[in-house]
């Protein structure tokens, strides 16, 4: 019942501290991606039930090119949306414009945390 | 069994009883109730309703009425559209009170809630109020949808509002409470709105009924919405902020987050829910639903990729998930109303099961910043899976709820030629599998490690949590199981090569665009800070319209008191001096020059007199 019974948990390892699981994991999901892109040879045969334009007129790779920009069009938009609407945490008590400076971005509760936020970004 | 009682009552007679009792006969009575109540409405309403004929039909069947002042109330009518919603809410309710049965029991063991200053995270001794109102608000959103009425839906459109804002205030901060009358004005409004439609639209058609009313909205003949249309668009506004249309949607990212961890799970099922009913029921077919829907799923995506707090992402994600259903309901065929409640259905669950998994997190740490998170995976395995399970559904990935679902709407799309909505909806769907299904789980248990240590939520939690998941996939793998249930007639099947394949590369090339993203540093770092949205209208402009307006009016008011004071303060000098006690109208007489004035007056008088 104690509220400190982390303390006694040990430091644990996951997975992902182990670069080389982090690696295969990725090489797994490049060559499933790989296959989706040669997938569309499979669709050529296909009857399509409900036609799109978009489909009709591109004929090829419509899905996997829609949505890999659709991440970065989204992203690229949010990114000078930020820069507009960015305000301080307590802005609707009474704060203002944001201050980059006093935002101290990750916390981490134990110390290596340089490290760390090079590669949370 | 209760064939003619309708749904809500056992609610709240369970309410009540749950307000008198304590520990385990509490904890029977909160699962029991819900349990129940879906048999019983198996057995009863479940076995002898029809499908809807058409769109907008209501061939329900009337369990129970009553005259008031000569209009008919139906406290109690069942047809396929409603008995599924009803069905939704009694899973809803009772997933939700497993995850809160711990409530009352004290601070979960290995929490560190308390490193950040909130002991009482879960609104652990606000317990009663939890389950009470929970109880309550779950009655109220079957009441309102097994409502025959416009006056009977309004009652419980209210009760919606009035029961769950205590939800809100249990989290027992200023924020909390601020927050929990903002969104209890909010939706006062929507019921004044929707009842002033519904009066207005008696006195036009002497009809109470709730039902198909899109027709009125562009006035059969040349009225438009001068004429006949005004109920009708009352209507829709107050339907429309409950659904979280634009610019009346910031309740939402602004009640969920606010909300203690088991209250959100409640909010986040019914309220919305039960506006894409009411919209579903009276406004099927409407073209305007068609933009306004899809304006739903393209602009909180943005929102979310900036949010910070992971709870307010998911605010944003459910709009952007219910103007899937809205675009629907707009497009109005059988395949797309179909869509739209069969993905009401879907969302309940998975969506569910994320603000779960959100709320998990926040019993735990106390936190739900993705500033503030990361690497929880080490600690919180089972919360952080049955997350990716609920990610996955939400983002549509095969063999999950929405691949099944959220695709008969935009089937609907294209067959109705509504092509541009559908290149909105595809891209809001990559959209989705961004902050809901990549961000949710990535920032929160991945990412950099914030050296949290915890542990597993209390079981209840994630035995909750393991049915929201299951029922994930079972919706997902065996949706004609599913489609029998839903209002209307329709021949589908999400399983073809084509479909799974085109979705599968439209998520994976999302990813890897994703991940691009992240290796060259683009996709932009989590902020503590706010970013401005409508809400802005009520909490900055409005205020500061207020105060000018009150500034304006100060002055003026000042001004003329001030002038009004000079006056009379002229006035009162002029009295002073004259009246005064040193003015020449008040000094004191002696008798006897009374006497000698009176002498002179006569003496004048008789010199008159004489000649």
């Amino acid at each position: 019942m104690s509220g400190h019974g982390h303390h006694e948990v040990k430091e644990p390892v996951g997975w992902m501290d182990k670069p080389d699981t982090v690696k295969r994991l990725f090489m797994i999901f490049y060559v499933i991606c790989g296959v989706l892109f040669l997938s569309e040879f499979i669709l050529m045969g296909t009857e399509n039930a409900h036609p799109h334009p978009l489909e009709e007129r591109m004929r090829f790779f419509v899905y996997p090119i829609y949505g890999f920009i659709s991440f970065w069009f989204l992203v690229l938009l949010a990114r000078p949306m930020r820069t507009l609407l960015i305000r301080s945490e307590d802005y609707y008590e009474g704060g203002g414009a944001y201050d980059p400076s006093a935002d101290p971005g990750h916390v981490s509760t134990h110390g290596d945390s340089d490290e760390e936020v090079t590669d949370a970004r | 069994m209760l064939g003619s009682m309708p749904p809500f009552v056992l609610f709240f007679v369970g309410a009540i009883v749950v307000a008198f009792t304590k520990g385990t006969v509490r904890k029977g009575v909160v699962l029991a109730v819900p349990l129940m109540g879906l048999v019983n409405l198996f057995m009863t309403a479940g076995a002898d309703v029809g499908a809807p004929s058409a769109i907008g039909a209501s061939v329900g069947q009337v369990y129970l009425t009553f005259d008031l002042f000569g209009y008919e109330l139906q406290p109690y009518r069942a047809d396929k559209l409603s008995l599924l919603f009803g069905y939704l809410f009694h899973i809803a309710a009772f997933l939700g009170f497993i995850y809160a049965l711990h409530l009352g029991d004290g601070t979960p063991d290995g929490s560190v809630a308390s490193e950040v200053g909130e002991d009482d995270v879960s609104g652990d001794s606000k317990a009663t109020v939890q389950h009470v109102s929970a109880m309550l608000y779950a009655g109220s959103a079957l009441g309102a949808v097994f409502a025959g009425d416009f006056i009977t839906l309004f009652v419980f459109w209210e009760l919606l509002a009035i029961t769950s804002v205590f939800l809100v205030w249990a989290r027992d901060s200023d924020r909390a409470y601020a927050t929990g009358f903002r969104y209890l004005i909010i939706h006062v409004v929507s019921g004044v709105l929707l009842l002033s439609g519904a009066l207005m639209l008696a006195h036009q058609t002497g009809s109470i009924e709730f039902g198909h009313v899109a027709g009125e909205l562009h006035g059969d003949e040349a009225g438009g919405l001068a004429g006949a249309g005004l109920p009708a668009l009352l209507l829709l506004i107050a339907f429309g902020i409950k659904a979280g249309f634009p610019l009346a949607h910031n309740w939402i990212t602004e009640a969920y987050p606010e909300s203690t961890p088991t209250g959100t799970v409640f909010l986040s099922a019914f309220t919305t829910k039960v506006a894409v009913y009411a919209l579903a029921r009276s406004f099927g077919g409407l073209d305007e639903l068609i933009w306004i829907g899809t304006a739903m799923t393209f602009f909180p995506i943005f929102f979310a990729v900036l949010e910070n707090d992971l709870r307010r992402v998911l605010g944003y994600s459910m709009i952007n998930q219910i103007g899937f259903m809205v675009a629907g309901i707009g497009i109005g065929t059988a395949m797309a109303v179909n869509g739209a409640v069969a993905h009401a259905f879907a969302d309940v669950i998975f969506k569910g099961l994320l603000f779960m998994s959100m709320g998990a997190v926040m019993t735990m740490t106390g936190r739900t910043k993705g500033t503030d998170l990361g690497g929880l995976y080490k600690t919180m395995p089972l919360t952080a899976t049955l997350c990716i399970v609920g990610a996955s559904a939400i983002s549509a990935f095969p063999l999950f709820s929405a691949f099944v679902t959220k695709s008969m709407i935009m089937v609907a799309a294209i067959d109705e030629h509504h092509y541009i909505v559908w290149l909105f909806m595809l891209f809001a769907s990559a959209g989705v599998l961004e902050h809901a299904g990549i961000k949710i789980p990535f920032f929160a248990f991945f990412a950099h490690d914030s050296g949290i240590r915890t542990k597993e939520p209390p079981k209840n939690m994630l035995v909750a949590m393991t049915i929201g998941g299951v029922l994930c996939v079972l919706l997902g793998v065996f949706p004609n199981t599913f489609y029998a249930l839903l209002p209307f007639e329709m021949d589908y099947h999400p399983y073809d090569t084509r479909h799974v394949l085109t979705q599968l590369q439209l998520l994976c090339f999302g990813a890897l665009g994703f991940i691009m993203l992240m290796k060259t540093g683009v996709y932009p770092d989590e902020k503590r800070a706010v970013h401005i949205d409508a809400e802005i209208l009520y909490r900055k402009l409005g205020p500061w319209v207020m105060q000018a307006v009150g500034g304006a009016v100060g002055r003026l008011d000042a001004y003329v008191r001030a002038t009004v004071m000079r006056l009379v303060q002229t006035v009162l000098g002029g009295l002073d001096r004259t009246h005064g006690s040193m003015g020449p109208l008040a000094r004191s007489w002696a008798s006897g020059s009374m006497v000698l004035w009176v002498a002179l007056s006569l003496a004048v008088y008789l010199l008159f007199y004489l000649f």
